[in-house]
This record gives C-alpha cells, sequence and structure tokens, in this order.
C-alpha cells in the first residue's frame, strides 16, 4: 500500500516560488522558494489576506501596485483562467525595517475542484527586478524625454481593464493621487460622451491588430466641475507571451494648442466676416454713386448735357462694374474676366443691341488692377461706336491668352456706315490705361471696319 | 405686358433710382418698404396685388429681404427679383426655396433689371393668352 503523499512538504519543496491562495485571496501556503525571495516566514503570512500579507508602503505611494494585483486575482476568480501580468512594482518589506525594491510579472493560475469552481489560486510571482534595474538608465533617458515633452505615460490591459499610468494622468483627468483606482472605468467615465463611442471603436479595432500595430486617439476629457481638457494619445499594440492584448502609449495635454486654434480659426472667420461685410459696403457705395447720377441725369433736358452725364455715367460704371466680379483667389483679388466681360459688354451696347453684340472670352483672371483699365477702353470704344447710332452695327470683343502668357484683347465694329471717332478724351483715356498696364494699343478703320488691338504683357 | 412692381430696398437713393427705372420703362411702382414690416404693410395695402418684388437682402431695422421674400411669397404668391450686394452662393441657396424670379448683384445696371422684368412679363402674357 502506497502512503499518501505529503502535498504540504512537497509544496514547501517545489525549486521554484510559489504562493498558494484560496478563494478569499488568503494565503494557504508557499513553497521555502517564495519565502525565500519575500523575506518571509510561513508564520507571518499564512492565514491573512495577500494584501495584508504584502501591504503598502506608506512612505512612498505607488511602489507597491496593489491595484492592478488585486484586479488580476479577481479577474481569475470570475473567469477562471490562468492571468499573466505585465510588470509591476511591489515592494516587499524588509526585516529590519523599510521596503526593497521589487518588480514582477506575476502569473496567476486558477485550481478547480469538481464542480468547476475556484479552490485556490497559485501565484508564480517571477522576479524581474535584475532587468528591470538593468535598463535603469535606458528608463531615466526615457523618463526625462518624457517629462521634457509633457508627455504622460500609460498601459492599458482590455481584459482586465487594468491601467497601469503615470501620475500625471489622474491629474489630467482631475483625479486625486490614489483616487482614481487601478482600472480604467473612472477614467471612460470622464471622457467626453461623444468621443467615448469612438474611443470604444477604435479600441476594438486596433485590438485585433498584429504587435507594434500604432494608433491615435483624440480625445476630450471633461472635468467635475465642466471644464474641458483635450488629449491626444499614442500607442503600440503589445501582446503579452501568453498573446493577450497590451497597449502602451504616451498621451499629452494638447488643451493650449487647441484653444488657440479655435482662436485662430474664430479670429479668422470674423476677418472674412468683416471683409465681406467691407465689400458689401463698397458695392453699395459704389451703386450708390451711379444711382445718384442717374437721377440726376434723367432730370436733363439738354442733350448735350444729358449725354456728357451719360457718357460720364458709362465710365463709372466701366469702372464699378469690376467690383461684382471680384473674388479672392488665394491672398490676392482676383476678377473672372470671362463673366465680366460679357456682362460689362452687354450693359454698353444695352438691350437694343444685345443680339448683335458676341463676347468671345477665354477663361481668365486678371487682378483689379489690370482689369479696371481693360473695362475702361472697351467702354470708351463701345460708347463712341453707338454715338454713331448705326443700326447694322456688328460687335465683337475678344480676348485670350497667348503662348507667352500676355494677353490679346480686341474690339471689332463691322457693318455700320459711318466710322468710328474716339473724342479728344476718349484718346487721352485709352492712352493712359496702356500706359498703366504696360501694354500696346492699335487701332484701324478699314470701309466698314473698325479694329482695336490691345496687347497686354504677361502679369509681373 | 406692364407690371405692377414694388421696391423693397432701404438705401432712399438707390429706391428712387429703381422707380425711375422701372417708370420710364412704363411699369407700376405700387410703393417702397425698407423693411419686412413695410413690406408686409405695403402688400397688405394693395391686396396682395403685385407681379413682382424687387428684394434687397439687407433690409432696415435689422429684417431680412429673404424672410420677407418668403412671407411674400407665402401670403400673397408675391415673386421676388433679388438685387443686392450681398448674394454669395449660401446666400442664393437658402433664398431659392422662395422660387425667386432671379438674382441681381450690385452694382445693377438698367439693362439687368428691366431684361428679367421682360421675362416675367412675357411669361404672365403667355399665361394670360393660355387662359
Amino acid at each position: 500500500m502506497t502512503a499518501v503523499p505529503n502535498f504540504a512538504a512537497i509544496l514547501s519543496g517545489m525549486p521554484q516560488p510559489y504562493l498558494v491562495l484560496d478563494g478569499n485571496l488568503a494565503i494557504v501556503g508557499a513553497s521555502d522558494s517564495y519565502l525565500a525571495l519575500t523575506s518571509r516566514t510561513r508564520e507571518d503570512i499564512v492565514g491573512r489576506h495577500i494584501l495584508e500579507a504584502f501591504p503598502e508602503n506608506p512612505d512612498a505611494p505607488g511602489t507597491v501596485e496593489q491595484g492592478p494585483l488585486e484586479v488580476s486575482l479577481k479577474h481569475v476568480l470570475q473567469t477562471r483562467k490562468a492571468h499573466e501580468m505585465a510588470v509591476i512594482q511591489y515592494d516587499i518589506p524588509r526585516l529590519g525595517g523599510g521596503f526593497s525594491q521589487k518588480f514582477w510579472m506575476p502569473i496567476h493560475t486558477p485550481v478547480l475542484d469538481d464542480t468547476g469552481a475556484v479552490s485556490f489560486i497559485i501565484q508564480n510571482p517571477m522576479d524581474v527586478t535584475e532587468s528591470v534595474l538593468r535598463n535603469r538608465e535606458a528608463d531615466a533617458r526615457l523618463r526625462v524625454a518624457l517629462h521634457a515633452a509633457d508627455l504622460a505615460t500609460w498601459e492599458y490591459e482590455p481584459e482586465t481593464d487594468i491601467w497601469r499610468r503615470s501620475q500625471i494622468v489622474d491629474q489630467m483627468f482631475g483625479f486625486a493621487v490614489g483616487e482614481a483606482g487601478p482600472v480604467a472605468a473612472p477614467f471612460f467615465a470622464r471622457m467626453h460622451p461623444d468621443d467615448l463611442v469612438q474611443i470604444r471603436a477604435n479600441l476594438a479595432a486596433v485590438a485585433g491588430s498584429p504587435d507594434q500595430t500604432a494608433f491615435v486617439f483624440d480625445y476630450r476629457i471633461v472635468l467635475p466641475d465642466g471644464a474641458v481638457r483635450h488629449i491626444a494619445s499614442r500607442g503600440e499594440i503589445l501582446r503579452t507571451a501568453g498573446g493577450k492584448v497590451r497597449m502602451i502609449g504616451v498621451l499629452m495635454d494638447v488643451t493650449p494648442d487647441r484653444v488657440r486654434q479655435a482662436e485662430l480659426e474664430e479670429a479668422l472667420k470674423a476677418q472674412e466676416r468683416l471683409l465681406a461685410e467691407l465689400n458689401h459696403r463698397v458695392k453699395n457705395s459704389l451703386q450708390l454713386v451711379v444711382s445718384t447720377l442717374r437721377l440726376q441725369a434723367r432730370r436733363l433736358h439738354f442733350p448735350v448735357t444729358a449725354a456728357a452725364f451719360d457718357e460720364a455715367i458709362s465710365r463709372v460704371r466701366a469702372i464699378i462694374s469690376v467690383h461684382e466680379r471680384l473674388y479672392r483667389a488665394g491672398n490676392a483679388l482676383s476678377v473672372d474676366m470671362a463673366t465680366h466681360l460679357h456682362k460689362l459688354c452687354l450693359d454698353i451696347v444695352g438691350a437694343d443691341h444685345e443680339g448683335r453684340m458676341i463676347v468671345d472670352a477665354e477663361e481668365v483672371e486678371l487682378t483689379p488692377e489690370r482689369a479696371i483699365p481693360v473695362s475702361v477702353i472697351i467702354n470708351e470704344i463701345l460708347t463712341a461706336a453707338l454715338s454713331r447710332a448705326e443700326t447694322l452695327d456688328e460687335y465683337e470683343v475678344q480676348i485670350m491668352r497667348r503662348g507667352d502668357n500676355g494677353l490679346d484683347l480686341s474690339i471689332t465694329v463691322s457693318g455700320g456706315k459711318k466710322p468710328i471717332v474716339l473724342t479728344d478724351l476718349s484718346r487721352r483715356l485709352i492712352g493712359s490705361m496702356v500706359a498703366q498696364v504696360g501694354g500696346e494699343f492699335d487701332d484701324s478703320q478699314h470701309d466698314d471696319r473698325y479694329r482695336a488691338v490691345l496687347t497686354l504683357p504677361r502679369e509681373a | 405686358m406692364l407690371l405692377r412692381v414694388m421696391i423693397v430696398e432701404d438705401e432712399m437713393l438707390l429706391a428712387m433710382d429703381l422707380e425711375d427705372m422701372l417708370r420710364d420703362a412704363g411699369h407700376t411702382v405700387v410703393g417702397q418698404a425698407s423693411d419686412m414690416h413695410q413690406a408686409i404693410s405695403l402688400a397688405e395695402k394693395v391686396q396682395g396685388k403685385v407681379d413682382v418684388a424687387i428684394m434687397d437682402v439687407n433690409l432696415a431695422r435689422g429684417s431680412n429681404g429673404i424672410v420677407t421674400a418668403g412671407e411674400l411669397r407665402q401670403r400673397w404668391n408675391i415673386p421676388s427679383l433679388f438685387v443686392s450686394g450681398n448674394l454669395d452662393e449660401a446666400t442664393r441657396e437658402v433664398a431659392r426655396q422662395w422660387n425667386p424670379i432671379g438674382f441681381v448683384g450690385k452694382p445693377y445696371s438698367e439693362r439687368e433689371v428691366l431684361t428679367w422684368l421682360k421675362i416675367v412679363s412675357s411669361q404672365r402674357s403667355g399665361a394670360e393668352v393660355k387662359d
């Protein structure tokens, strides 16, 4: 007959560090190796709750991460499956007082009874202190860099909701030290509801991605007092050895940037509104000028005075009509010449001659400095043609781009019997407008055909 | 067909110019209004017998030409011809719900305004013949 093995002795003699807990997380046993690793005696810890046997260090908050440990153990009780933790710091009390700095990667494995319930949890703590401390220099560099960039770090495990992060994260979310606990739920609760939906969707989406997949989450935090903070978060997927999804990243408070950006956008909008209002006012005032002149012109009875007024009105109209087609092209103002010339020419010849006016204009944009002289020149020639009271005139105005990016404008009047004679004032106006645009002008009359050509150099 | 026109324009000089222009072309100006309230009162006074309202967009005392055009269209089926220096695409889009006759930018020309009215005239004459 074989004797019943002494399982307590077997556990004690295990060559690896093991701690055994019951379903209430009270310690029921430990291997000698575990006791040696944690400098404890069996009497010291057996029968006590694990968090009581391995207490917090009141002098150094954050050096004993009880929160994540407890979440992991409860997760095992709930899921009845093993849980492999990420690195946590869990300093251990020294015999002579004080704490020894320790880093662990605990694995919690459930022991199920016949009914499938968890009767014990075995902890294999895996001491990684040496490797963590070996990387101290790199960590210090990273810390300095993070600090300089005002970045906070975090690690998130969706399976347990464990959310390890630097203290500054709690501050950003408006929590006092220790207030928020080890899981992310209280943090999600402070995210802006409109952003939270997107964050949840993004988390689900990236969880299925391969390791080292980078992601970006931008969201707003709504603080208890209603203030809003803008956060930019960047992270990467990093699975555990067991394939569990973990995310690791940094986040940054970008509120001042966003506020500045919003202020700039508002200032820009205000400027645009002001510009639109100014443009509207200018057009209105120009319209008043023409309307006032027309009001007076209609009340003149001497044909010579009335004709002079009409000429003046036509000139003013040619100049101001440019304003109606003025639009903003980037940082400059531009005139869409095809639409502008079409309307200008029809307005000058009037409804009676509309059918005999051809405007052939390429899609050309000119600055107002060039569009106004061109308009004045067209007005002078067409009004001179109209003053002959010819009923058979055909009018054609053409503007096209040359190969060197200059422009050619031609005005042709044909079919009438009388030649076109420009007044002295018209000649002088045309001359000065041509000089203003640095162009060349030539006109000629052959039989019943008058033709004027303006050559504009390319815009400097 | 000559038309009965109301002018909704708060710049009195422009309103006078438009009135001259319309009278010279043979149309009847039923009156001028500077804001929405006056426009509605005028339409009530003439029992809605208006063929066209020439409508500015920004009217006196903060009232709005598009809203006014909507009232005139809904209550008396009076169509508007918008004549304004403030006709960007967004404004036109909102105004289109009241099925306006057209849009004329400022500075306007006599030809443009009268051409639109001619179109209305010929449509009306056509409709009368059909009736």
